[in-house]
């Protein structure tokens, strides 16, 4: 960096700064001070470093994580803080202003402006998401700030509000200050959190519930289809169903008399070892009879489909965790555990809860639900998503544009596209991203990005400011230069 | 699965061994093809294939296949065992091996040509560390691959970002895919589609497949088969020394079979093939290596300026000025000439990646020196200019796995957009600027370490350049990075995110900054400015460079040698050793004078 090149620096860094503090100063020699160049330097270095390292952290981490340990810390205040003071008392420590002051002037002032643009568009701005199904509609806004909310309820109808409020986790862990969220007689309590963790489904065994369904791992499999699923029936006496495209898989407690006229396997839960099966056609009926179990493999006669079971527990439960990732990837979410002592008990129930989830809690007489979500804004008119189109390279899958055809309320229909944003209501819809089928690649839904900023007018001011002071203030050098000898010009 | 194309080709098939075996010993260089069979090769090159989202000459597309497969655009055999080294080998052309891989695929599945440089990789494979290229065949039957492959695949489901080590199996798994698809002809796309088919519009509507998608070679048949088929066998016939021993009458020359077969592809649908003038200028393009010519020239203006200026005084030398200033007029328009011809077969202002930034951001450097040149008449300006042009042109022209020199369709947030063109044309040609200031930096430092003080008038002369090329490149860079905040917006709604290129651009903003404010402060002086532009110039490196090869590769790059950063961090270190060294010289000098 620049500041290993001064050979006749007669100042270190140190000496500036003491310099400020131990003096007895009046105030335009502090001023004096305080625009001193020196101090300048230090200052634009400390907020090139503090940059920097804001890069490091997104790089390892992300946009997020770089935001919250750096570009919103004190470790970035303190420098724009002092930016703004040591040009403002650089500005009054030129006074009076004569011309060639001009081009520093409306720099220094385009710097504050701009800074100050930035400041009202953290404080007042919105920056949120909208994802929008095709054909769905969508009203409120997805932010990135997270609320914590805890409801209770008699009768499963009426919920009562208990506690919500903001949190952060990640600036915060839960780890090291719990979260103690009172209820009559008892406590919910966020012990912990990961602020990165990947959601894990599990179909465990269940011997001692009488009434768990039966859970089953199965492979599908011809020349052009292999997909392997999991399946649970929700308790041993209900139908669970599964559309996978070539065929309809079925577990039943009893075989209905009718398929609804569609290819599909049917699975009975015998017991222990075996499951009992029907393979039903479309057009010939049921075709087929016999028991399977774990490692056997059923021909069903459709264009050399293969139905091989390969794991079956009779009576199995869903469980959700959450493994913690030391960095996020696009699959991670943020995840805490929850504590919940019942009202008038003491015994302790911990349990884990992703982000945007909603934990239900059980007490006699009681129901608490714990809701754990990123903030959601009304945007005041609803936006449906009528279309989405992605236009690709000739010949490839690569996309070449994205496109969204909107419908809002009072202006019809509208496009958004990459790069050609819809203004609407106070707000600026931005073509982010697309959903799309895991399986099959079909885009399934739109992502908007939402922005609400009232500093902008600001900061194009001031940058407008910023370019014309610099050419001005280049400019009169120039002229000064071209007077004197350039031996003297750094005087 | 027998390809029916394959079968009927497979008495070419062995034919085309026999060349091959042929190919495989040392030629002398002289057996070059006779005029006429040269003709064809040259059709043979201009015949347009779908690859990769755009229609490119057939010479592109070898040249790219076999860069990406084997490292390089040309091959050479390797020498067996108790051959003669003295024996020279003739490079390959791409087209000719290319072509044989799918012709002759018993004689490439033996040869080492799929390139593996990572020694993990090849470790993990249990590959023999010393070599850095491998057959296909012992490449396939490799146990371990598959799982190495299943590792990739569930690294891409987790969608962490892949660190080194797996980009380099993801570039195995499409070399040999690439391969494989070339073997078989099926990335072989000759034929556009019917215009009855149904061929989606640009803009495709919600099923996704592929529009416009030319049919392959593999999925031929009926006369066009044919046709390709005698395109095969006369391409065998002009291979290089085949012809004496092959001789078979009644095959028509590559040339009539090559139009043979263009014709009858352009007539299953004229609206979608082009109508060969571009293909020409990209074969154009592709043949003289506009920059390579570019950076021979800036060198010969480099040496003679070197020449005059060190001849002492002003008019002494005054014709080697003039012969310099001629030849980096010449070499500016060859580099300006090849900018132009990329421009105009993308269609756009060519800085989407590095390869192109580094073309843009020399051509700058030379601006600026022609422009400081004129104003100051110091002949180092222009020296230091050619200096630059020349790093560049030979980085760009000799290091194709790190700068990318292919023609890519761009992401479709870059398309179209007045704001970004003009931020990263703003921003980039600062950093033109900033470069021209390090050499000048650098040539400075030559002196001081040769005992000039910063009273000598080459120093002072120095210095005044440097600090307008500060000057103008604090201006471009401040103005490129709030037109980048006027984009974003524009774009995404936030003037400002904290995209890492973007606050790289600021730093380097701020780095130089500091330096001015601190020559403005006195706590830098003329030898500091020479240290500064270089010194400084390590946050342009970073911000344009290092955040894609060094961030972007999640700061585990070194070490791994992704992208070529231990050769910059090496000529880095080299420079600031330098820098230091000039740096102690100066001092010990004051310390002596007074």
């Amino acid at each position: 960096m620049a500041k290993s090149s001064g050979p006749s620096g007669k100042k270190s860094f140190g000496t500036v700064l003491t310099g400020l503090i131990d003096d007895k100063l009046t105030g335009r020699k502090l001023v004096r001070r305080l625009a001193s160049l020196k101090l300048a330097v230090v200052i634009i270095i400390m907020l090139g470093i503090v940059t920097a390292w804001g890069t490091i952290v997104e790089a390892q981490y992300d946009a997020l994580a770089a935001k919250k340990i750096v570009y919103s810390s004190i470790w970035m205040l303190t420098p724009m803080v002092l930016l703004v003071i040591s040009l403002t008392a650089v500005m009054v420590d030129r006074w009076p202003w004569q011309k060639r002051h001009v081009g520093f002037i409306l720099a220094h002032i385009g710097i504050i402006i701009l800074l100050l643009g930035s400041l009202i568009t953290q404080k007042w701005g919105i920056d949120g998401s909208l994802t929008i199904g095709i054909g769905e509609k969508q009203k409120n806004i997805v932010s990135s700030e997270t609320d914590l909310a805890v409801y209770s309820s008699m009768d499963g109808s009426k919920y009562t509000n208990l506690f919500d409020r903001e949190v952060d986790f990640f600036t915060h862990p839960a780890s090291r200050k719990p979260l103690s969220i009172g209820i009559p007689e008892g406590e919910i309590k966020i012990i912990e959190s990961y602020p990165y963790a990947i959601r894990e489904q599990k179909f465990i065994e269940a011997r001692d519930e009488e009434n768990a369904g039966a859970a089953l791992r199965f492979q599908l499999q011809n020349a052009n289809v292999n997909m392997t699923e999991w399946m649970l029936q929700p308790t041993k006496d209900a139908a669970e169903s599964k559309d996978l495209g070539p065929a309809q898989i079925l577990i039943v407690a009893k075989f209905p008399r009718d398929f609804g006229g569609r290819n599909a396997i049917v699975l009975r839960p015998l017991d222990n070892e075996k499951i009992e099966y029907n393979v039903h056609s479309a057009r010939t009926g049921t075709i087929k009879k016999g028991t399977v179990s774990a490692g056997e493999t059923i021909e069903t006669g459709w264009m050399g489909l293969q139905f091989r079971l390969l794991k079956y527990i009779p009576r199995a439960k869903e469980e959700i965790t959450y493994r913690p990732l030391e960095k996020p990837t696009p699959m991670t979410i943020s995840a805490i555990k929850v504590e919940y002592r019942a009202p008038g008990t003491d015994k302790l129930k911990t349990q884990w809860m992703g982000l945007n989830s909603l934990l239900k809690l059980f007490s006699d007489g009681q129901v608490y639900i714990v809701s754990y979500m990123n903030r959601r804004l009304p945007l005041g008119f609803d936006m449906k998503l009528k279309e989405f189109k992605v236009g690709r390279y000739q010949g490839t899958m690569r996309a070449a544009s994205y496109e969204s055809v909107v419908d809002v309320p009072g202006i019809g229909d509208r496009v958004i596209s990459m790069n050609e944003p819809l203004k609407h209501g106070g707000y600026t819809f931005y073509q982010a991203s697309f959903e799309s089928d895991p399986a099959t690649g079909k885009p399934m839904a739109s992502v908007l990005s939402v922005n609400h900023d009232p500093g902008r007018g600001l900061k194009y001011l001031g940058s407008l400011l910023i370019i014309f002071g610099a050419i001005h203030l280049f400019y009169m050098k120039r002229r000064a230069w071209m007077e004197k000898k350039p031996s003297q010009a750094a005087a | 699965m027998m390809q029916p194309f394959k079968r009927s080709t497979r008495a070419i098939s062995s034919l085309a061994l026999c060349v091959l075996a042929m190919m495989a010993m040392p030629t002398s260089p002289a057996s070059a093809e006779p005029g006429s069979q040269a003709e064809g090769m040259e059709a043979l090159k201009r015949l347009p294939i779908q690859d990769a989202g755009r229609i490119k000459p057939f010479d592109t597309f070898a040249r790219e296949t076999l860069q990406m497969v084997y490292g390089k655009t040309t091959y050479k055999p390797l020498l067996k065992e108790g051959e003669d080294p003295s024996k020279e080998l003739r490079a390959r052309s791409a087209i000719e091996i290319v072509m044989t891989w799918f012709l002759a695929p018993q004689f490439w599945d033996e040869q080492p040509i799929i390139e593996l440089k990572l020694t993990a990789l090849k470790e993990a494979l249990n590959l023999e560390k010393t070599r850095d290229r491998f057959s296909p065949r012992e490449l396939f039957a490799n146990d371990r691959l598959g799982l190495v492959f299943q590792d990739l695949a569930s690294h891409r489901e987790t969608k962490e970002k892949l660190n080194p080590y797996f980009q380099s199996v993801a570039r195995l798994e499409s070399q040999l895919g690439v391969y494989q698809a070339m073997k078989d002809a099926s990335i072989l796309r000759l034929v556009p589609p019917l215009p009855a088919a149904p061929s989606g519009s640009p803009v495709d509507a919600l099923l996704p497949k592929e529009p416009d998608r030319w049919r392959s070679v593999r999925d031929l048949d009926g006369p066009l088969k044919d046709k390709f088929g005698i395109v095969a066998k006369s391409f065998i016939r002009a291979l290089p020394g085949a012809e004496a021993t092959l001789a078979e009458p009644g095959t028509p020359t590559l040339l009539a079979a090559v139009e043979d077969f263009k014709t009858a592809a352009r007539n299953e649908n004229p609206n979608l093939y082009p109508d060969g003038k571009d293909i020409g200028i990209e074969v154009h393009y592709e043949e003289f290596h506009p920059f390579r010519v570019a950076w021979i020239i800036y060198v010969l203006s480099a040496i003679v300026m070197g020449i005059a200026w060190n001849r002492e005084g002003r008019s002494a030398g005054k014709p080697l000025v003039r012969i310099a200033w001629g030849l980096a007029i010449l070499a500016f328009l060859i580099h300006s000439y090849g900018f132009g011809l990329r421009m105009y077969l993308t269609g756009r202002p060519p800085v989407s990646n590095m390869y192109e930034s580094v073309i843009w951001v020399s051509w700058g450097t030379m601006l600026f020196a022609f422009i400081f040149e004129f104003k100051q008449k110091a002949r180092f300006v222009l020296l230091a200019g050619t200096v630059v042009a020349t790093l560049c042109n030979i980085m760009a022209d000799g290091v194709p796995h790190v700068l990318d020199a292919s023609l890519q369709p761009l992401e479709p947030v870059l398309r179209s957009n007045l704001w970004l063109t003009v931020h990263v044309l703003t921003i980039s040609i600062s950093y033109s600027a900033y470069f021209l200031a390090w050499a000048l930096g650098n040539i400075g430092l030559g002196f001081v370490a040769r005992g000039e003080g910063a009273d000598s008038p080459r120093v002072e002369q120095l210095t005044i350049a440097i600090y307008r090329c500060m000057q103008v490149g604090v201006v471009l860079l401040a103005a490129g990075t709030i037109l980048g905040g006027v984009w974003a917006d524009y774009s995404w709604g936030r003037f400002w995110g904290w995209d890492p290129k973007e606050t790289w651009a600021l730093i380097a903003l701020l780095g130089y900054l500091a330096l001015l404010h601190a020559r403005l402060s006195g706590w830098v002086k003329s030898i500091g400015m020479l240290v500064g532009a270089v010194v400084s110039f390590n946050l342009v490196i970073m911000a344009w460079y290092g955040v894609n090869f060094v961030l972007g590769a999640g700061l585990h790059s070194y070490g791994f040698g992704a992208g070529g950063v231990e050769y910059v961090s090496a000529l880095i270190l080299l420079n600031m050793a330098f820098v230091g060294y000039a740096y102690s010289m100066d001092r010990a000098r004051r310390a002596v004078a007074s």
